[in-house]
């Protein structure tokens, strides 16, 4: 083979290309021309800065110089559209400067619809996309003809797509590729993470883990911790008291980016920044909810340089080239180590400098989180996700997706489920159970005139039952969690005005009108939602209800709850934190104890006119979520009526109407918690019909895209709580009922970690009966997301609130009326 | 008549009926989503949708359609402890006029037992079906009169006092910072309001346009379902 022969060199205009450009050719890229040809899957491991993109390129490029072909030769598939538009401009330059013979071009869902209709017929030789626009390019008859010769797919920030159900659904598309284009070549590119080897599983086929290639970072970024001469807050997680630091480190800074981790600190945060912008600097404000107008006119000025700085979400996180962000600013706690470590490499994108970073933490708990974070990175340790099994709710999707492409047996779709890593051990019985469901429904009862979605032809061939059914799939392609989601229309005057962007259906049932809220740098007042749009006006003064909206929310990594956990075992390591926080640390220690590795420390007090419970667990959010499940149902049953409970990744705190004792919470922190509470849990838990809810999205049970007729959409807007509650009553073997409750286990319990922790602290508590709220507590019990608990304390107190005082005397009217019929 | 001292002693006091007057007439609410007129020994249920499910389901929804069977079931639980002369049914019963002969024969089976077991069923007929098939049985017509109350599945004008369903009337109410949401039952001097009882149907903030507009921004009473029980908030 040709290829083989010459890979390990580049064709010579790529030399005087990249001399021209003062580079030269590293030795992983060398590496990778020929890794890549002789390998099914390559995986390049390498910190940002070190041009992976193009080593990810330059192996079809050059097979493109040397064998020009038509039609599609590699396909780049990136999480975010942002990237595809940044990657075509860069990959454009040396293609026009070295004259190379290759056609490239973007398609994701913004591109328009007849440049989408002529890339099907003439595809070009790498097309950049995103998932899901490559799913729905997979549904159309011509997929085969499009990818039949397809020689590479590059997957970028291949780290981002692992163990979450974006990735399993591009798992899915990868193998339905592979089927088409047997001899395609894989190959992603990742920042540097804990366990390459977990990836590498996840890339390659089934049983064939992609080859690593991997880049040590050679430089350590140069990383501080904000020292404020403010008073630091308790709890709260805006950072306001910080602004004015935050402000001058971006005036000494040519250009800084401002990463905070929710849409809601993103508003805030810009805000406060412009509050304090006397000299009007150019500061723009970056995150997902915002149009795509909106998105597109920011990155373009900050490709041209004239932003002095960016408050972004996790939105910029992934690799788009910046150019020159000098200082990354960190404002909230980092979360997980490796990805503050994305963060930072935002900044400087040379591999032989130190990037550098400030982190502001927004409290004194996140300050030791920070602190965590920085010993971490100091030591060269990162935290890993484990991968975690495919979510079944998405196969439904897969297997209609295959359908509308082209007739197909279940036994062939499901041999390309095996080859998805993540699905590599879904079961034929479950894999037909969705396979029923996908054809009908898969109801056991009701078992005459019953809705196709799939007909099945006189050779045994599946395929979508009509046009409408294939239509309706499309327009659902890649639904794959979260809210349904509201367009938020700016009104000028009547019903006239601009979509600035989208926030969370939830966000906008909470809303009345008259309410303010911030979106897009402004406070704007709610006045309707009409057609699926919020109608708002922008309005002046006044304190905006802060969008509480859950966009962006990121739970801790496990591995850094446990660096805090030692930080605060270990009183002689303070002294590296802010002495705000050592005086906040020595204050928890005289008003009541600090946690230890040894026992688990439990605090009460009454705080709100209720009584609190907190229990410092440091087992990460998705155990102490399990056990706040489990600890309110036991409570519900010892009479004890609780109200609610938040978790942190630090603890869990319950919210009831009674006091408890020492008797009572020996009662309550037993492992036998685990085997009576939680079956009964898993039945009736509304966090399983909030998993419900996404299942039902996801495997098209209802729809979370409507027709373009209204009709549709409202009657679909029952909830999916009513479907949930009829399915487990009167067919509760149903597969979806099943996939829900993987679901459900997947995503929020951590019974194994939760049941070592039960037992190890078993009869080990250090029990703190106080009269107010702990300093430690306070970030905790300040934490708004709390989960509510439907039982008796609830009834109770609606009870009290429902006067009705008259009842009595009608009572005795009513009596009269019954026994004179 | 089935209820008697004690049985409605222990519901009120467990939150699971309520009195109520309108009208210048006393009914009994029950947290089920019924009302029940003790003068007349009437119980008065509004939108079954019945065979919404499988109405969706034609439109590529692979709904489970088991709505019919689950919302006909929980009506005979209320029937059983009420054993009504007459049930009203205030509209919008069945979600589409092809409703009745989608119900599997067992659904329909069940149905015509309930409609047998009291003396008299009235099918009010509501926008939703426009008419009922005789299998159906019972009687139907577009409205009823109760002396100067009218009973018909949407408002009209000039009555003096009406019961309607129509709406799916939903409420939101915070106490103590937490959140209560339910269908409920919805009043001024003039109009009530009847909660959806169908199985899948969703529901209408009475905080929103079309409600304002019924009431007239006169003072809302406001009857709360939740988990099982019925508060006035």
């Amino acid at each position: 083979m040709l290829l083989m022969k010459t890979a390990k060199r580049l064709p010579p205009p790529f030399y005087q290309w990249l001399r021209s450009k003062g580079w030269q050719l590293r030795d992983y890229q060398r590496q990778m021309l020929s890794a890549v040809a002789q390998n099914n899957a390559t995986l390049l491991i390498a910190p940002t800065g070190a041009g992976k993109t193009l080593s990810g390129f330059l192996p079809s490029l050059a097979d493109l110089y040397r064998h020009p072909v038509e039609g599609l030769h590699t396909l780049y598939i990136s999480p975010l559209k942002a990237l595809t538009n940044d990657i075509q401009r860069n990959l454009t330059d040396p293609v026009e400067a070295m004259g190379l013979p290759v056609t490239i071009e973007s398609r994701t869902g913004d591109t328009p619809s007849h440049k989408r209709q002529r890339q099907r017929r003439k595809p070009p030789n790498i097309l950049l996309t995103t998932p899901e626009s490559l799913m729905l390019l997979l549904s159309y008859a011509d997929a085969p003809k499009i990818f039949g010769h397809l020689k590479t797919v590059i997957l970028d920030e291949v780290h981002s797509l692992v163990a979450n159900k974006r990735g399993d659904f591009t798992s899915l598309a990868l193998a339905r590729l592979q089927s088409l284009a047997p001899d395609m070549h894989r190959v992603g590119l990742s920042a540097t993470v804990a366990q390459p080897e977990v990836i590498a599983g996840w890339l390659g086929r089934t049983g064939e883990p992609a080859e690593v290639i991997q880049v040590p970072q050679t430089v350590k970024p140069d990383i501080k911790l904000l020292d404020s001469r403010h008073r630091m807050p308790f709890g709260g997680f805006m950072a306001r008291y910080a602004m004015e630091e935050v402000y001058e480190a971006v005036k000494q800074a040519d250009t800084a980016l401002v990463f905070v981790n929710t849409r809601a600190q993103a508003e805030l945060v810009f805000q406060m920044l412009w509050e304090e912008n006397k000299e009007g600097l150019p500061i723009a404000l970056y995150h997902g909810s915002l149009s795509k107008e909106q998105r597109r006119k920011t990155e373009s000025m900050m490709s041209q340089g004239v932003l002095r700085a960016i408050v972004s979400t996790s939105a910029l996180e992934l690799g788009i080239d910046w150019g020159d962000v000098d200082l990354v600013i960190q404002i909230g706690a980092p979360k997980g180590v490796s990805r503050l470590l994305q963060r930072i490499g935002r900044a400087n994108h040379r591999l032989d400098e130190p990037s550098k970073a400030l982190l502001v933490p927004a409290n004194r708990f996140e300050a030791v989180e920070c602190r965590a974070a920085m010993n971490a990175i100091a030591a060269g340790e990162l935290d890993g996700e484990p991968l975690l099994p495919g979510a079944m709710e998405i196969l439904p999707q897969f297997i209609l997706n295959c359908a509308c492409s082209k007739p197909s047996y279940a036994e062939e779709i499901y041999q390309q489920v095996l080859d998805a890593a993540p699905y590599q051990s879904v079961s034929e019985e479950e894999f037909n159970k969705l396979w029923q469901f996908t054809v009908d429904g898969g109801y056991a009862l009701r078992a005459y005139e019953r809705y196709q979605r799939m007909e099945q032809n006189e050779d045994g061939l599946f395929s979508p039952a009509s046009k409408r059914v294939i239509q309706r799939h499309r327009q659902n392609i890649g639904t794959i969690v979260e809210a349904g989601r509201l367009k938020v229309k700016r009104i000028r005057r009547g019903n006239q005005g601009k979509i600035i962007g989208e926030v969370e259906e939830y966000f906008a049932q909470q809303l009345v009108p008259g309410d303010t809220f911030l979106f897009a740098g402004e406070i704007l007042k709610f006045e309707a939602i009409r057609d699926m749009q919020l109608h708002a006006k922008p309005t002046k003064g006044g304190e905006p209800k802060i969008p509480s909206y859950a966009g962006g929310q990121m739970p801790m990594s496990t591995f850094l709850a446990e660096g805090v956990r030692h930080i605060l075992d270990k009183p002689e390591s303070w002294k590296a934190l802010p002495g705000q926080v050592q005086e906040w640390l020595e204050l928890q220690q005289a008003f009541s104890a600090l946690p230890d590795m040894n026992r688990v420390l439990i605090e009460q007090f009454p705080h709100r006119k209720a009584n609190y419970l907190l229990f410092y667990t440091f087992e990460g959010r998705k155990a102490n979520q399990t056990l706040g499940m489990l600890m309110t149902r036991r409570m519900e049953k010892m009479r004890l009526k609780p109200l609610s409970f938040s978790v942190t990744d630090y603890g869990l705190s319950v919210c009831l109407l009674e006091k408890v004792d020492v008797g009572k919470l020996r009662k309550l922190f037993q492992p036998d918690i685990l085997g009576d509470e939680l079956e009964d849990w898993m039945l009736h838990a509304p966090m399983l019909k909030r998993s419900f809810r996404q299942v039902a999205v996801v495997s098209g049970l209802t729809e979370q895209h409507y027709h373009s007729s209204h009709k549709t959409m409202k009657q679909v807007t029952f909830s999916t709580d009513l479907i949930y509650d009829t399915l487990r009553e009167h067919e509760p073997d149903h597969i979806l009922l099943a996939v829900t409750r993987a679901d459900a286990e997947r995503d929020l319990l951590d019974l194994r970690r939760l049941a070592d922790m039960l037992i190890r602290f078993d009869d080990k508590m250090h029990f703190m009966d106080l009269e107010k709220v702990s300093p430690m507590a306070i970030p905790i019990v300040l934490d708004v997301r709390s989960e509510q608990v439907k039982g008796a304390g609830a009834h109770a107190i609606i009870e009290q609130a429902s006067l009705y005082q008259e009842a009595e005397d009608m009572m005795a009217d009513i009596r009269v009326l019954l026994s004179g019929n | 008549m089935a209820i008697t001292d004690t049985w409605l002693h222990g519901e009120v006091a467990a939150n699971r009926v309520l009195p109520v007057k309108f009208a210048g007439q006393l009914f009994l609410l029950d947290a089920r989503g019924v009302l029940y007129c003790p003068q007349r020994d009437a119980l008065v249920v509004s939108d079954l949708h019945l065979e919404k499910g499988s109405f969706l389901s034609r439109f590529a929804n692979p709904l489970p359609q088991l709505d019919t069977r689950s919302t006909l079931l929980r009506l005979q639980c209320i029937i059983a402890d009420y054993s009504p002369r007459q049930v009203i049914c205030l509209g919008d019963s069945f979600h589409d006029a092809d409703g009745f002969y989608r119900m599997s024969e067992e659904e329909q089976r069940l149905l015509s037992v309930l409609v047998s077991r009291c003396v008299k069923w009235m099918w009010v007929l509501g926008n939703h079906d426009p008419a009922i098939p005789e299998q159906a049985g019972g009687h139907s017509a577009h409205y009823l009169e109760w002396d100067d109350m009218v009973l018909s599945h949407e408002p009209e004008a000039g009555n003096a006092f009406q019961l309607v369903g129509h709406y799916h009337p939903k409420v939101r109410k915070t106490v103590s910072r937490k959140r209560f949401s339910g269908k409920c039952f919805v009043h001024n001097a003039r109009v009530f309001v009847m909660p959806a009882f169908g199985q899948y149907t969703g529901g209408l903030d009475i905080e929103t346009e079309p409600m304002r507009a019924l009431f007239e921004g006169k003072a809302m009473e406001t009857f709360l379902l939740f988990e099982g029980g019925i508060y006035k908030v």
